[in-house]
């Protein structure tokens, strides 16, 4: 019957060590993990992470053991490789444990033994499986890092190294191993062993004196680099084994559109992040679950664009920051100012893990973080759709944005302007109030305060800022006007007793304006009955009235236009010719608040097809669509640092060989609008919204 | 340094000229409804200065402000930038001041408040845009006055040096304390108020001065009298000139044109 003698070659005494190491890495990975604890409870309480347990569990699993997040389209080469390594890992780590129980309880105490016959014949063939998979999975991890030259891995740290090459001395040892015992004894079952026995064959002339040692000297290294890799996971990017996992956990479930709600804000008397205890504990197991991988930064607007904004170093420079704090060996920490005096540059040797202590001096914003960062987010969400431990970037920044804003009152001169226009105007610009509904009384669109009876109506059209002063988003509400017309839609705006959404006010950390805003909003929509649909055309008014307002007691059904059209055209109300477009039609750009916050991506794209016969895709699209650099209040503030976000998209647009962009978002219109006339392709390439392209149909048909 | 910063409450410079209505009966300018008005312009230059200086410095900043009960609301804002105190100049007698009037009552009023070291106003109000009130309260008050002033340098407890903006460049004037600067909008960037100044001032209890407790001789009368209010009319006529040649199309609108004494 096949089996294996249990520590062939392993002196009693040897044993006693690697039980010791055992219990020694068992308490330093629990000493480690303590620490790390200790330092995120540091953080301000926050109960909401540890609701709806169950349902946490359910997706930490998946994401965990199916890699739900990490094979994803784009990303099947390091989506494999992790998932080698992953279970490469998991099935050696279960196989050790097999043998433990055999050696350790099963025998000693029951007198019984299954590690023999059928079981050892499937454990062996299984165990060589995986552990082939685990090196394949490191060989591929090596080439992607030191080989492929990806823009994001352009510096890597003696950590990255580190993990690799203990990881791989583990799975070469464990195979080396196999192989000396089957050639030292003559193991008549060598051929399960599928993987080391041709080394082992080749192995065979070897003088069995001379294998024997080798397996002590090989078996002694296994075991200590095994102690090593233990001891060294709480202090490296490897603890991400298990703060990756406790990070998706604990992920905000709340609507992942909206921003948390500062309540009884006039009775606060410090808001937002200004150090590291302000961050809640949830914010702070963020920073110790990156590994570095670089995928916030692939579809990042700023990153792509060379501005000082990255999100992977955010994270990694405030996790080493919090790290060193604590005494913990992690990254850089403190002021860091490269050769060419930009904050936040690419990871560099400052970067390398060390114990020294952080100068109580240093600031978290200004020292760890700069202003220009926080600044330049265009809160697109391209950073956490794609972080595969569900990092949560976006509120981090907006915290930080809170307390310069509302304590210290240190912003961009643009904000000024902003909030002010906001407060006196309820939009951004300095247009009266009183002006909102101008164009729709050229376009013969009622106010609801002029309807007579408001029950008869089907929906509120929210037509938001843009499309209500601005001459080019006018043209975007008239040709919505017009569908609604030809569908028989009844519906009114709410027109001047229409105010801001709040989004640019928010999402700039004025959460105090925000709260005004949408309060004096909600007050009024609730007075016209909260049961009416509205229909936004705006995706940040969509998102703030769909996610936010719940929040401060406004709960409505709110569409986007994109929907409501798809609607009218699938019930047959709005009767469009399924024509084609002449030229090479439009390439569709998502909207970051419409696809990313709300996932609504198939119905513009629906829209396009039912009225242009199509569209062209642009290779990042979807979840990997790239910010046209509006949102975020970024639309209100000017774009110094870098190159424009808007060209970078609009190129990409202009590569499908289209004849245009079609949007979804006023916001996206006017940066498009600017791009065309800046890159002087404004005579050949269109900016349209898809509300303007089924208009035009809808003018062409009859 | 204790300074004294004037504020007055204007509408909104941001609305268009052609949204107010003009009651000529009353002589009296009505906004569009449902628009705040917000502090002058260039007081909140005058503003930001003083608490810049003070920051600097040390001292106090008091705001005043002569209007009516609408008239807290800029003091309130002046409040949440950082001010100190506030003091409401309030009567109804005082609602239709000319600038003389406004000068004596500001002037009063800052004489009540005791030691000044600086008097800070904004150069001109955005609704009348008369640039007389600062002046005025230097005159009043026998300070010196520098106006208008882009920036204000080297300040000590006996005197500043301001930039005083003239036709094709500036003036450094140093200038004995007390003195009253005029503030144009070049000195600086008005702050945005932090979240606890707002709800500071949402507390703040403002003072309410009237012209009895500013021992205001009743009845000086103003010396301006504001005899009508209207607006402007336009007139467009087309008058096509009839020829047969160009030549005497043109000598004809030349005549056209003196006739209408426009040549």
């Amino acid at each position: 019957m096949p089996t294996r003698p249990i520590g062939w070659n392993v002196s009693e005494v040897a044993f006693g060590v690697m039980y010791v190491l055992v219990a020694v890495q068992a308490l330093l990975l629990a000493y480690g993990g303590t620490r790390r604890y200790v330092m995120w409870r540091r953080g301000r309480p926050l109960s909401g992470p540890l609701d709806r347990v169950g349902e946490r569990a359910r997706h930490a699993l998946a994401v965990t053991f199916l890699h739900r997040r990490l094979l994803r389209p784009g990303y099947l080469y390091s989506g494999l490789m992790h998932l080698f390594i992953f279970w490469g890992f998991v099935v050696l780590f279960i196989g050790t444990l097999i043998v433990l129980l055999e050696a350790d309880i099963v025998r000693p105490y029951f007198g019984l033994s299954f590690y023999q016959g059928t079981f050892y014949v499937v454990y062996k063939l299984v165990i060589n499986l995986f552990g082939l998979l685990f090196l394949v999975g490191l060989l591929m991890a090596v080439y992607r890092r030191y080989g492929q030259q990806l823009p994001r891995f352009r510096r890597s740290l003696s950590d990255d190294a580190i993990v690799l090459g203990l990881l791989l001395f583990l799975g070469l040892t464990g195979f080396l191993l196999q192989a000396l015992r089957l050639a030292a004894t003559h193991d008549s079952a060598a051929p399960i062993h599928w993987v080391s026995y041709p080394v082992a064959l080749a192995l065979g002339g070897v003088d069995p004196a001379v294998l024997t040692g080798a397996h002590a000297v090989t078996w002694w290294s296994h075991m200590l680099a095994n102690t090593a890799l233990l001891v060294y996971i709480p202090v490296s990017k490897l603890a991400h084994i298990f703060t990756g996992p406790a990070n998706v956990f604990l992920r905000a479930t709340d609507p992942k559109a909206a921003l948390n709600t500062i309540a009884n804000i006039e009775e606060q008397e410090h808001f937002g992040v200004a150090k590291l205890e302000d961050f809640s504990w949830k914010q702070l197991v963020n920073f110790d679950a990156c590994m570095r991988c670089g995928r916030c930064l692939d579809f990042c607007p700023t990153f792509n664009t060379g501005k000082p904004l990255k999100p992977r170093q955010l994270i990694v420079e405030i996790g080493a920051y919090m790290n060193r704090q604590a005494g913990l060996l992690a990254g850089p920490a403190g002021p860091r100012i490269d050769e060419a005096g930009v904050r936040g540059s690419e990871l560099t040797a400052a970067d390398e893990p060390s114990l020294v202590q952080v100068p109580v001096i240093a600031n978290l914003i200004g020292d760890v973080v700069s202003e220009d960062e926080l600044w330049d987010c265009t809160t697109c969400r391209a950073c956490m759709e794609q972080c595969p431990v569900q990092i949560e970037h976006v509120p981090l920044i907006v915290e930080m944005r809170r307390n310069l804003v509302l304590e210290q009152s240190k912003f961009p001169q643009e904000l000024v302007t902003l909030f002010n226009n906001l407060e006196r105007n309820a939009n951004p610009y300095s247009f009266p109030a009183s002006t909102r509904a101008e164009w729709a009384a050229a376009a013969g669109v009622q106010e609801l305060a002029q309807v007579a009876d408001p029950s008869s109506l089907e929906v509120i059209y929210w037509v938001g800022c843009m499309s209500s002063f601005d001459a080019r988003g006018q043209r975007v509400a008239t040709a919505l006007a017009k569908i609604f017309a030809a569908a028989e839609v009844r519906f009114a705006i709410l027109g001047r007793e229409e105010g801001c959404s709040g989004d640019p006010a928010r999402r700039a950390g004025n959460e105090y304006l925000f709260q005004l805003l949408a309060q004096a909003n909600i007050e009024r929509l609730n007075h016209y009955s909260s049961e009416k649909r509205i229909v936004a055309s705006c995706p940040h008014c969509f998102n703030t009235l769909k996610n936010e307002y719940p929040q401060l007691g406004g709960n409505y059904e709110v569409i986007h236009h994109s929907q409501f059209i798809q609607e009218l055209i699938s019930s047959g109300r709005l009767k469009v010719a399924p024509g084609v477009l002449e030229g090479n039609g439009f390439a569709y750009h998502d909207p970051c608040y419409l696809g990313r916050y709300n996932e609504v991506y198939d119905a513009p794209r629906d829209v396009m097809q039912s009225v242009a016969g199509g569209f062209a895709e642009m290779p990042r699209c979807r979840d990997r669509g790239f910010c046209c650099g509006a949102g975020g209040a970024r639309a209100f503030m000017e774009e110094k640092r870098g190159t424009r976000i808007s060209h970078n998209r609009l190129n990409e647009a202009i590569d499908t060989r289209a004849d245009g962009v079609a949007v979804a978002c006023p916001f996206c219109v006017t940066m498009f609008e600017d791009g065309v006339r800046a890159l002087n392709v404004e005579e050949r390439f269109a900016v349209k919204d898809i509300a303007e392209i089924v208009a035009a149909a809808l003018g062409s048909e009859s | 340094m204790d300074i004294v910063v004037t504020v007055k409450q204007v509408p909104d410079p941001d609305i268009p000229p052609t949204h107010f209505r003009v009651d000529e009966a009353t002589r009296t300018v009505i906004p569009p409804a449902g628009v705040s008005p917000v502090m002058n312009g260039y007081d909140a230059h005058a503003l930001e200065a003083a608490l810049r200086l003070r920051d600097q410095l040390g001292g106090k900043v008091t705001v005043v402000s002569l209007g009516p009960d609408s008239a807290r609301d800029a003091l309130k804002r002046a409040i949440a930038m950082g001010a100190d105190a506030a003091v409401h100049v309030n009567d109804p007698a005082l609602n239709a001041a000319d600038s003389t009037t406004t000068a004596r009552a500001l002037a009063a009023a800052i004489k009540k408040l005791g030691h000044v070291d600086l008097v800070l106003s904004g150069r001109q109000a955005s609704d009348t845009d008369g640039g007389q009130v600062h002046l005025g309260i230097a005159t009043h008050l026998g300070l010196p006055a520098v106006s208008p002033v882009q920036k204000i340098d080297d300040p000590s407890a006996e005197t500043v040096v301001a930039e005083r903006i003239v036709e094709d460049g500036y003036q450094r004037l140093r200038v004995r304390l007390p003195a009253l600067l005029g503030v144009s909008s070049e000195m600086n960037e008005p702050r945005y108020p932090p979240l606890k100044g707002i709800m500071a001032a949402g507390r703040a209890q403002i003072p309410v001065w009237t012209a009895a407790d500013l021992e205001l001789e009743a009845g000086q009368p103003g010396k301006v009298q504001l005899r009508r209010l209207y607006v402007e009319t336009r007139e467009a006529s087309v008058e096509i000139i009839e020829a047969e040649s160009p030549g005497e199309a043109g000598a004809k609108l030349a005549d056209k044109l003196r006739e209408a004494r426009l040549v």
